[in-house]
């Protein structure tokens, strides 16, 4: 089967919804797959015809399969097998193919960087060995001292 | 002695002993067991108070039968009726009924009766059903057939098998079969009896074939027996959480002064001065002295000295010892108790987290003429404390109430009062007060100082300095010991408080790296940042099973949105 490829150098964290991706300006059609091949985790192989473009081809890190695939990958590794044929082992990102159904999703939420409440303990803050000690005064004590003279009869 | 009841099953020859739905033991078609009646009768009997029990009996012919007498133990209000004689497969049964009630009973079945006793619950059910036969070719009149059933609401049917009857029903638990030989007193569980149609069939392999074993695990109470499903429930509380006020008590209203027994002066030192100069001059006339004691010491009863002012009549008046009239005046006390409030202070919080509750915020309050003291951080951080001493200038002895908020939730008790000896007694009372005080206050307590060094290090090298680990680790240290009485006005005159706090180690934008504590029910598209899902159902994806397990992994794991 052959399919589309769009190649992106993605600069966001692995681990961002949205990737903030650059396109690099080539794709590629009639890529394949390699036999016996995981959508998970695919090795794709094409041959590339301007040998200008492959430069960029080795900028990109990040990849778009077309349909009827439509899913976007990392791209592991690029390897040359062979001349201009260009094998790329990549792994899903499902964070960026379903994007839009994952924010649909309701869940509860441990730890959060705009919406917590400080006054949960889950122990993540760490704190020096040494204390603050502070003294608090009462405002009044005990200013005088009296005999008290106790006699038998009234 | 008690009895297990099994469900049994019949299979190839062997009976399958079935308890709690789960296979027991394998045993030949007979085992026996030696019991007495009397011991028969106590287990049955226990069955009795609480559950249901069937009985399958000989029909007592006559009242020199054994079980007869055991029956009319248990039934004492029981009696007999007629014999209803039956042929089932040229078989000749004779049967009769023994009812339970003196009113008879409510119902036939077939040639059977069937006795309700009625329940707490005002129902009437099914209590105990006593079916009685008797064969006369096949029961030889040593063998007494008892069949122990537990039986539940269901239809009953009457299958005659062999010499003996029984009693089914379709939704039976357990049952079991068994003849006690009063001869011999012997318990033998017997291969009468065909399975149980509609329980549970086919078990698992087999668990257990040690007769001894089964003798001793069925002469225990089965603890699954009565069973029972688990019901939901909770989540109903009240959700209360409304308050009352607990101010500062009231001052007792009796005095001892009051009994006119004794009398409380305030004199100054001049006073004093001139009282002792009086009882000891001529003017203190020793014959008027000698007539109410041998000492004029012996009409004062105690001099002491308080951090109060006592409340105090207008003009002073004569101080009378006994009914001697002295030379010297002083104020009396009118009042023998005393209130010093110390004023207030607010607890707020440093972090606005959850370092500034315990175990992590330390508080302790020091109360001069009572010690140093931990109070629970909990109970007073965002409140005002409010501290009161109420004081006995008699005795000395004072109580130091703590109101945190509205409510006064600590008080401790000291004695402020410092004794002045004015007797030989009174100064060896005195030394030996002060020594007593002073080894006390010796006896610092520093707890787990080594052990807290030792494991500090460990938890510091595995997870860092988290505020958990700091806050367990760190020894505790007694700050003073009792302050009483003199050694009180040694001490420091004025409560405070010693609050000690963590020192955060917060890096700076922490919560976009790591998310802060969340534990919130959102949407994902309502959320922007670092986040860290506790749970999720994912739904509505197009995606495989991998890819659904990656998108839980990596929510878990921490994801940008």
């Amino acid at each position: 089967m052959s399919v589309s490829v769009s190649f992106y150098v993605n600069r966001s964290e692995n681990n961002r919804l949205d990737k903030d991706l650059e396109d690099v300006g080539i794709s590629a059609q009639d890529v394949v797959f390699k036999a016996t091949t995981s959508i998970m985790t695919p090795t794709l192989s094409f041959r590339y015809t301007n040998d200008s473009s492959v430069p960029r081809y080795f900028r990109c890190n990040y990849i778009r399969i077309g349909a009827p695939v439509n899913r976007y990958y990392f791209v592991d590794d690029i390897t040359t097998v062979a001349q201009r044929i260009i094998e790329l082992k990549c792994h899903i990102d499902v964070l960026m193919t379903y994007r839009d159904y994952i924010r649909q999703q309701t869940a509860v939420i441990q730890r959060q960087e705009n919406r917590w409440n400080l006054y949960l303990d889950d122990g993540s803050f760490k704190v020096y060995q040494n204390p603050m000690v502070q003294t608090k005064l009462f405002p009044n004590g005990f200013t005088t001292q009296q005999f008290v003279l106790a006699v038998a009869g009234a | 002695m008690s009895i297990w009841l099994y469900r049994r099953e019949l299979q190839g020859g062997d009976a399958y002993i079935y308890a709690n739905d789960a296979l027991r033991a394998k045993v030949p078609l007979t085992m026996t067991v030696s019991c007495t009646l009397e011991q028969l009768h106590d287990t049955l009997a226990s069955i009795i108070e609480d559950d249901h029990i069937l009985f399958e009996i000989p029909f007592p012919l006559n009242t020199q039968m054994p079980y007869y007498n055991y029956l009319k133990q248990l039934f004492p209000n029981s009696y007999t009726q007629a014999n209803v004689t039956q042929s089932i497969d040229g078989v000749n049964y004779y049967s009769g009924s023994w009812n339970l009630l003196p009113s008879g009973s409510e119902g036939y079945y077939h040639s059977w009766c069937q006795a309700k006793r009625q329940y707490n619950s005002g129902d009437l059910h099914d209590v105990c059903t006593v079916i009685s036969h008797y064969s006369y070719n096949s029961i030889n009149s040593n063998n007494h057939i008892f069949s122990i059933h537990i039986p539940v609401w269901g239809t009953q049917d009457i299958d005659h098998q062999h010499n003996k009857l029984q009693i089914q029903t379709s939704t039976a638990k357990n049952w079991l079969n068994a003849i006690y030989d009063v001869v011999k007193q012997t318990l033998t569980f017997d291969a009468y009896g065909p399975n149980i149609a509609g329980l549970i069939s086919n078990g698992p392999n087999l668990v257990n074939t040690d007769l001894t074993e089964l003798v001793d695990f069925r002469l225990t109470e089965d603890p699954y027996n009565p069973g029972g499903t688990t019901e939901p429930g909770g989540g109903t509380g009240d959700h209360d959480d409304t308050t009352d006020p607990i101010d500062f008590s009231d001052l007792p209203s009796l005095a001892a002064s009051d009994t006119k027994f004794i009398t409380l002066y305030n004199p100054t030192l001049s006073e004093l001065n001139s009282l002792a100069q009086w009882m000891w001059s001529p003017l203190c006339v020793i014959e008027d002295l000698r007539k109410l004691w041998n000492n004029p010491m012996q009409g004062i009863l105690g001099l002491s000295i308080v951090p109060v002012q006592p409340i105090q009549a207008a003009s002073p008046s004569t101080i009378y010892l006994g009914n001697l009239e002295s030379a010297t005046t002083a104020h009396k006390i009118t009042s023998q108790y005393n209130i010093k409030y110390c004023g207030s202070i607010a607890i707020e919080e440093y972090w606005g987290s959850y370092l500034d509750y315990a175990p992590y915020t330390k508080i302790e309050i020091y109360l001069p003429y009572i010690g140093t003291r931990e109070i629970n951080t909990d109970d007073v951080m965002g409140k005002t404390i409010e501290c009161e001493y109420h004081i006995d200038v008699m005795s000395g002895a004072c109580i130091a109430q703590i109101k945190c908020g509205s409510a006064v939730l600590y008080q401790f008790a000291g004695n402020c009062a410092a004794s002045v000896p004015i007797t030989g007694n009174d100064w060896t009372n005195v030394i030996n007060g002060v020594m007593s005080v002073a080894i006390s206050t010796a006896m610092v307590a520093v707890g787990g100082a080594v052990g807290g060094a030792a494991s500090a290090a460990a938890a510091v090298s595995a997870v860092g300095s988290v505020a958990q680990n700091i806050a367990s680790m760190k020894p505790t240290v007694m700050k003073s010991g009792s302050l009483a009485g003199g050694a009180g006005f040694l001490g420091g005159q004025t409560p405070y408080l010693v609050i000690t706090r963590p020192r955060q180690a917060l890096p700076e934008n922490q919560n976009k790296y790591t998310g802060y504590p969340s534990w919130i029910t959102a949407s994902l598209s309502d959320l922007d940042g670092m986040t860290y899902v506790a749970e999720c159902h994912i739904e509505g994806i197009p995606c495989t099973m991998a890819e659904q397990d990656e998108i839980m992994n990596l929510l878990k794991g921490g994801v940008i949105l």
